[in-house]
């Protein structure tokens, strides 16, 4: 089992987006999928279609061991995936996470349970640098890192990368950076604009070595495929799946 | 294994939950004592009582050891019990306890708690194996 986060410091940055295209991508190729959405916005909950019942266990009953994590996994109408929903109450387990000093390693912990069920767990982390980002990152073996192409993004991008290596030195996370996705890099045409340009060159400057991976390009029909709970090829455009076809391939092939 | 792992998560009873608090100001006294590793509360709430408080030690009232288990509830049973606590505003662990202690002392009500308690394991055992046995036939369809 690969657990792999989608992490930036800065909200509107891609996470959701594409944790919600990598997931339904990977079980359309009949992957075993899991996806856990540690943000109280629950975004991805939403996109999945999941209606969180209110006393139904969430992520938050998983992390705070008041159900198994078994108990906390939903089907989803889509074959091959799967969900640990979240919904506002889930900030609450900050406090849970810190008074118990397990913030980095509760939901590695909590995931041991699965590791034969599950070939693939993609978690959308909480966009802050809180206890619930901590335990999304600490159980990973690798992060994902979107960035909008603007200046907000580089901010992100760099909060991001800073954070990580802290937790790096704090042994909390463990994992490898697969890599940077510029996301909402803006076309007119065959041109890209030059804010994009000047944006993506900024962030291979700021990520150094770190992989930056294809870009995820500024178009309505992400917005429409969301709306609907369609892959991108499903609504005839293929073409815009390539970033996530890319991230796949990484995830396969790395060792 | 992995696919019949997967059908019976698709097909789980999961246990009722208490309803999530979303305000930013109230504490959540079950959140505090449901912790994974074994906690020592070192101060009680005012409004926590237990029969087993009455005959300790000073020093012993402000040491309670808990230990975390997972429980698995009939739904309704445990929406009921639910709705008791929150009206009580009480956690079902201290509930729990209480009802245990109380009713561990009446052997004649013991009795007949612990002769229900049976009938309900008979009841789940019949209907894991059941299920068990669906998820078999399902796979060598």
């Amino acid at each position: 089992m690969k657990t792999c986060a989608c992490i930036s410091l800065s909200g509107g940055q891609g996470k959701s987006t594409v944790a919600f295209f990598t997931a339904l991508l990977l079980a359309k190729k009949s992957q075993r999928v899991l996806v856990i959405d540690s943000d109280p916005q629950a975004n991805l909950t939403f996109y999945l279609n999941h209606e969180v019942q209110s006393l139904e266990p969430t992520l938050l009953e998983v992390l705070t061991g008041q159900v198994t994590v078994e108990d906390g996994i939903y089907p989803t109408p889509y074959n091959n995936l799967f969900l640990i929903p979240a919904d506002r109450g889930l900030f609450k387990v900050s406090e849970y996470l810190s008074s118990s000093g397990t913030g980095a390693f509760i939901l590695k912990l909590r995931l041991k349970a699965v590791v034969d069920i599950f070939d693939y767990v993609l978690i959308d982390v909480q966009p802050s640098r809180s206890q619930i980002c901590l335990t999304g990152v600490g159980a990973s073996d690798y992060v994902l890192i979107p960035v909008e192409a603007n200046v907000k993004g580089l901010n992100s991008l760099v909060d991001t990368l800073s954070f990580l290596k802290e937790q790096e030195a704090l042994a909390a996370f463990t994992g490898k950076i697969l890599g940077v996705i510029p996301f909402r890099d803006r076309w007119v045409g065959r041109t890209q604009t030059l804010e994009s340009k000047q944006n993506i060159e900024a962030m291979k400057e700021i990520a150094n070595s770190i992989n930056i991976l294809p870009s995820i390009l500024e178009s309505e029909q992400f917005k429409r495929a969301l709306r609907q709970g369609h892959l991108l090829s499903d609504i005839g455009y293929p073409n815009l799946e390539y970033p996530f076809e890319q991230i796949i391939e990484k995830l396969a092939h790395d060792q | 294994m992995n696919n019949d792992a997967l059908e019976r998560i698709k097909q789980r009873q999961r246990p009722s939950v208490p309803a999530r608090d979303e305000s930013l100001m109230s504490e959540n006294i079950d959140m505090s004592l449901s912790s994974h590793l074994d906690t020592k509360i070192s101060v009680i709430p005012d409004n926590v009582r237990s029969i087993s408080l009455e005959n300790k030690s000073p020093e012993a009232v402000n040491y309670i050891k808990t230990k975390q288990t997972t429980m698995r509830l009939e739904a309704k049973i445990s929406e009921r019990l639910a709705i008791i606590c929150r009206k009580n505003d009480i956690g079902r662990e201290v509930f729990l306890e209480a009802l245990f202690e109380h009713y561990e002392l009446n052997s004649e009500v013991w009795g007949k708690i612990l002769e229900e308690a049976k009938s309900k394991a008979g009841q789940r055992q019949h209907l894991a194996n059941f299920k068990r046995a669906q998820s078999m036939m399902q796979k060598f369809e």
